[in-house]
């Protein structure tokens, strides 16, 4: 890791891979924790849900309340503290597992039900866990 | 007593001087480490400030510096360098420069001239 670190510039929107390097998406925002005479910490990463809808838009959040409307689900966001950051380059590893994260039901949601009735996915899916 | 805050939260807002006059956008943090007892955190050192906010997330911190530094002599652009400890973040939505702008451009410029 360098010493120097342009958190828009280097972590904002950046790839994020887990420990088997494994996407697991892109970094939606920075938790910064404001400390009263001391410098705002970096604290944790947020990825998905409810902050990824924040950033693109009102439309988002209201598409969200309409589909989600009267669930009492969890709001999909993932958030792992930056002292899980192993290394940042093209990509930000983090020490993770992505099918431990609330931000991949999406993901494991769309495998089972839609990818999987896909004529080739099946097949794909035994490659990959073999 | 701690609170968190969404960087997408600050970026973009503008940043005024103690006299309300605005000093700029928030473009950039940087942060570096901090060492302690029991490891390691990143903190934020600086905060990146400039005139031409919206136009150098688009186009991109470095081209943008450059390209907006070179039009300077035509169109007044200015970036500022804020401590971490000479910005107010009572407010989030709208920090607050204990340094007025004559004072931070006369560090930008002592800073130009090392």
């Amino acid at each position: 890791m360098n010493d120097g670190l342009d958190l828009r510039h280097d972590v904002l929107d950046a790839q994020l891979v887990d420990r088997h390097r494994e996407n697991i998406g892109r970094c939606d925002t920075v938790m910064l924790e404001l400390r009263d005479g001391r410098p705002p910490r970096v604290a944790a990463i947020l990825i998905g849900g409810a902050v990824r809808d924040e950033r693109i838009g009102r439309w988002m959040q209201a598409l969200r309340r309409l589909v989600h409307r009267g669930e009492a689900r969890s709001d999909g966001v993932s958030r792992i503290p930056f002292a899980a950051v192993q290394s940042i380059g093209d990509t930000i590893q983090v020490d993770v597992l992505r099918d431990e994260l609330p931000s991949e039901n999406v993901e494991r949601w769309l495998a089972e039900r839609v990818v999987c009735h896909i004529p080739g996915a099946q097949r794909k899916q035994e490659k990959q866990k073999r | 007593m701690s609170r968190e805050v969404p960087l997408h939260h600050l970026l973009g807002r503008t940043v005024r001087d103690p006299h309300g006059r605005t000093v700029g956008r928030v473009e950039e943090l940087r942060a570096a480490i901090e060492l302690h007892d029991r490891g390691n955190d990143y903190v934020v050192t600086e905060f990146h400030v400039g005139s031409f906010g919206a136009i150098e997330s688009v186009a991109g911190p470095y081209f943008a510096r450059q390209l907006l530094h070179r039009l300077g002599r035509f169109a007044p652009y200015s970036s500022h360098r804020i401590p971490w400890d000479r910005l107010d973040l009572t407010d989030p939505r709208n920090p607050r420069s204990l340094d007025t702008v004559e004072e931070l451009t006369a560090k930008q410029r002592a800073r130009d001239q090392q």
